[in-house]
Parts: structure tokens; C-alpha cells; sequence
């Protein structure tokens, strides 16, 4: 388990400025919504993920968030595939119906929840340092706070894994069952959930300590590694995925498209 | 000399339907001297970091605090922490979490960027710091990849880069193994002995600091009760041991030696107690 998203490599993704990624991230976040359309919503998601697998990023550096993910994917379109009716009906056992519709609505639910996911790790976090994030979010003139919020959440959820595999670890050489049924299993999950609460709060707590310890938030005067220059290249991709998710809401709304 | 720390009848809560933590603490610490505050958990020891550093009363809106506290000439209620940050250093127990930035690199640097220092004087500086403190093998490291010994380097090291006066250490060794204990107590040695910096060290094992610093506080429920030498420390073992304090075994060895006469010093180490007992043959 890690303590950073980030993995060190040399892919055009690495190489690609943290603004030109945010841009395009940000780009696939919003597209996913103006999509509503299982062929659009897959083809999407399949396109980040070609882009991660043609970059080299190593999946096996969120292997973990991975097993976590797909299930909940896989949650998303069963659960859209019983409850949301329409269309033709596929399969009829007593109350379950299981119709076009619903199908439709599982792969554009999965396909929304994966693209968030892989493209935000995928293309974003495994591929560029936290502080060049936070460069890259303060050049859209975002403030300091802000931006490192950012930073920290996300760097939350890593930390929080790691707390996460601690417990369960002490849980195990405590001979507690991990779960058995339903009942047992929520019940367990008190015996985790608590635990990792506190940790949480504990290290919130000293992560906001220590980051007024180490003078931030800076004075204006002193943010000289905040204040980056646009290059043409940044400005290019951010207008260029500005524009194109401009043009698809138009498609979207104007002419019906992508549903 | 001039004192760096003043703290005036100190008294603090959290919130108004909470006890005193801190109740009427007077504290004075001069530059370059090193101090240690003992005592048992619960007893106020980190409260009164967090005030020293201005994260008191800050962070807390619902706090009461009374009493007068001034840190190199600044006073806690006016300044905020950051204003505090390159005068004020401190190093919390939890060596993990106060890693901002995962990679050892962007943190270490992180404390002089918001200082304004200009990026070749903080390459310059940071340099200094790794050679000087044996941390160049560290770099490009990221936090999950050290010892608990070695992030707590980090974390000094990070704060003595931007060349605090007043350096604080919040049990900085309460969470390592007895290797890691070695290397943190003897890394602060090495800065206390080369850079002069005020300390104020929270710990609740004497043995591990007694040959470190000139003074000894004892803190009992929120109160200053005990104040001396390391050396007067030790002749009170069987005292501080019931309220919680580590006492090292030197101090029970040699207590008997002392109250008769035949040595005329509590020894803070097995080699001065031989060396005295030697004298004394």
C-alpha cells in the first residue's frame, strides 16, 4: 500500500503538464455526465483506459482501489439492471424484470463510476507529484487553501488505505472473524469502521497542525512557487477542452445526441 | 541573557464545559538553553506546545485562555502559527502525519517556499542541512519508505532548514522502536550542539534526554510543580516514577552514594557514576 497515488515513470502522461491533465480530466468528469448513452458512456470509459495502458501507468499501484472499484461497478449495474424498467423485456422471473432499459442504465451508471475513477488516478494522480498539482491548480488561479485541499484529500484516501489494512491486520492476530453472515458482517464492520474514524481525525488533526507549523498558508508576498506562467501549450489544451465539451453539451441539448 | 519564552500564569481550556488543562503555568526559557518537560500523559505537556506555537488559542474559538503567553517577542493571541513558522519549529509526535507531501523532497522544501526564502537559497540551505545531518541518502524518497527514526529526522530537519530560534519537540521518540529512539536522540544532539537552538522537549523517559538538556520541568495536571537540574531530577526518582515518569535505574544505584556523601554528584550516565566511584577509591 502506498502513501502516494504517484509512481514515477517516463510516459507521455508523466511528461504532460499537470494543467494540460487536469483539463483533460476534468473534460472526461464532465463528458461522462453529458453522455447518457450505454455505447457513448463505455466508449469513454474504454478510451481512458486505453489512454492508462498506452501510457504505461502500472495498475498494479492501485491494485487495491481496483478490487474495491469493479465490484461497486458491477453492484451499479445490477442493481440498474432490476430496478430501472423500460423498453423490451429480457428476462421475467415473478417480480424481477429485467429490461433493455435497466441494462442500458447499468453500463451508462458503471461506465460514469469507472470513468471518474480511472481517469482521476489513471491519468492524474499516478502520473504527477502532489506539489505539481497543486502548481497546476494554482495556475488557474485557484487559491492556496483550495488547492492544497485538493492535494490532501486525495492523499487521504491513500493514507486511509493504509490505516484501513492496519486494522484489519490487527483484527486478524485478534482472531475476529473477517465477516460470516449478513448480520455478523455489519457488525464486524463497527470493529473497523470506529478505529479507522479515530486514526482519521487523529491525523487530520496533526496534518493541520503541521501544515500552519511549516507556515502555510503563505503570505502573499512569499506564494513565488505558487505563481506559474501559462505556456501556449496549457492554454491550448484548456481552451481545446473547454471548447470540445462546450460543443458536446450543444450536441447534447441542441440535436439530442450521445443518449 | 534574554529570555525567548515568557509564559504568565497560564490557564487554558477547550471549551467552556471542560476542566482546566493548563492551570496558572509560569514558564521562562532563555536563548540557546535546553529544557525538558516531564511528566505523566494527560498532565497539559502538548497543550502548552500548541499554545507556544500559536495553534492555541487559534484553533480552538470555544477555548478560554488567560494568562500571558510571549514567543520571541510575539504574542500568541495576536500572531497566528504561520506568522510563528521559520522563528518557531515543532515536531509532533506522530511522524507520519505531518509529512505534507509524500516525497521527502517537496516536504523538506515545503516550510521555505511559504517562507519566501528564494529557491537557491533554499537548495543551499536544504544541502546544508542533509549533509550536515547525514539526510542525503533520504532524498527522492517517499514517507512510506522510511523508518519511524527517519521520518522524524525528516521532520527536524525540515524545520531547522528554515532556522527556527525555538525548536519543539512533542515526544518525538513516544512512537519509535529503541533504533529509532538512538537516532532521533542522537540527530538532536548533533543540532542542539551545532546550531544553538533554543529546545523545549516533551518527553516521559528521562534516560533518553538527561545528558541532553541544562533544565528539568516536572508538569502534574495542568501545573508546573517541579523545576531543577537534570542531576536534582535524578535524586527524586522514586517521586517521579509514581507520577508516571521513567526514571532511569542510575538513579536508584546511585542515590545512596550521594545522600552519604561518598560520591558528591548524581552521575547522569553509567561511565560518569563508574568514573566518580573510581575518583573516589
Amino acid at each position: 500500500m502506498g502513501y502516494t497515488w504517484y509512481t514515477a515513470k517516463k510516459t507521455y502522461l508523466h511528461r504532460a503538464s499537470p494543467l494540460t491533465k487536469i483539463a483533460i480530466v476534468s473534460m472526461m468528469w464532465f463528458l461522462a455526465f453529458i453522455f447518457q448513452s450505454p455505447l457513448w458512456n463505455a466508449l469513454e470509459l474504454f478510451t481512458v483506459i486505453g489512454v492508462i495502458i498506452t501510457a504505461r501507468v502500472p495498475f498494479t499501484r492501485f491494485l487495491t482501489y481496483i478490487k474495491i472499484i469493479v465490484p461497486v461497478m458491477l453492484i451499479f449495474l445490477l442493481l440498474f439492471a432490476v430496478l430501472i424498467r423500460g423498453g423490451e423485456i429480457l428476462l421475467d422471473i415473478g417480480v424481477i424484470k429485467v429490461t433493455t432499459g435497466g441494462i442500458s442504465a447499468g453500463i451508462i451508471g458503471s461506465s460514469r463510476l469507472g470513468t471518474l475513477f480511472f481517469s482521476t488516478i489513471g491519468i492524474l494522480l499516478a502520473t504527477t507529484r502532489e506539489i505539481d498539482i497543486v502548481k497546476g491548480l494554482a495556475k488557474l488561479k485557484l487559491p492556496a487553501t483550495a488547492a492544497f485541499l485538493f492535494m490532501m484529500s486525495m492523499r487521504f484516501v491513500t493514507l486511509s488505505m493504509a490505516d484501513l489494512q492496519t486494522i484489519r491486520e490487527a483484527r486478524r492476530s485478534r482472531a475476529l472473524p473477517e465477516r460470516e453472515n449478513t448480520i455478523q458482517f455489519i457488525r464486524n464492520l463497527i470493529s473497523i469502521v470506529i478505529p479507522l474514524f479515530i486514526v482519521t481525525i487523529r491525523r487530520i488533526q496533526t496534518a493541520s497542525n503541521a501544515l500552519e507549523v511549516k507556515g502555510f498558508p503563505p503570505q502573499k508576498h512569499n506564494v513565488y512557487w505558487l505563481r506559474g506562467r501559462l505556456t501556449i501549450g496549457e492554454i491550448s489544451w484548456v481552451a481545446g477542452c473547454v471548447a470540445f465539451t462546450a460543443i458536446m453539451l450543444g450536441l447534447r441539448l441542441g440535436l439530442g445526441w450521445f443518449t | 541573557m534574554e529570555y525567548i519564552v515568557e509564559v504568565s500564569d497560564l490557564w487554558w481550556r477547550y471549551s467552556p464545559e471542560t476542566d482546566w488543562v493548563l492551570r496558572g503555568v509560569n514558564l521562562r526559557i532563555r536563548e540557546g538553553e535546553s529544557v525538558a518537560l516531564l511528566g505523566p500523559t494527560g498532565a497539559g505537556k502538548t497543550t502548552l506546545l500548541l499554545t507556544l506555537q500559536a495553534i492555541l488559542p487559534h484553533a480552538f474559538p470555544n477555548g478560554t485562555m488567560k494568562g500571558e503567553v510571549i514567543v520571541d517577542g510575539a504574542n500568541v493571541k495576536t500572531t497566528t502559527s504561520s506568522k510563528l513558522a521559520g522563528r518557531v519549529g515543532l515536531v509532533f509526535e506522530d511522524a507520519e502525519s505531518q509529512f505534507i507531501f509524500p516525497t521527502v523532497d517537496d516536504d523538506l522544501r515545503f516550510t521555505l517556499q511559504n517562507l519566501g526564502i528564494p529557491p537557491e537559497e533554499a537548495e543551499r540551505r536544504l544541502s546544508v542541512i542533509l549533509k550536515q545531518f547525514g539526510l542525503e541518502g533520504l532524498t527522492g524518497r517517499t514517507a512510506g519508505e522510511l523508518s519511524g527514526g527517519q521520518k522524524q529526522r525528516v521532520a527536524i530537519a525540515g524545520l531547522l532548514a528554515a532556522q527556527p530560534k525555538i525548536l519543539l519537540l512533542d515526544e518525538p521518540t513516544a512512537e519509535l522502536d529503541p533504533l529509532g529512539k538512538s537516532e532521533v536522540m542522537t540527530f538532536v544532539k548533533k543540532m542542539k550542539d551545532e546550531t544553538g537552538t533554543t529546545l523545549l522537549i516533551v518527553e516521559q523517559d528521562i534516560e533518553d534526554i538527561v545528558t541532553l538538556v541544562d533544565r528539568m520541568l516536572l508538569m502534574v495536571e495542568g501545573k508546573i510543580i517541579m523545576e531543577g537540574t537534570p542531576r536534582e531530577f535524578l535524586m527524586h526518582g522514586e517521586e517521579l516514577h509514581r507520577l508516571g515518569v521513567c526514571v532511569p535505574e542510575i538513579a536508584d544505584i546511585f542515590k545512596p552514594y550521594v545522600e552519604k556523601g561518598i560520591i558528591d554528584m548524581m552521575p547522569l550516565t553509567v561511565d560518569e557514576g563508574i568514573e566518580l566511584l573510581k575518583r573516589r577509591v
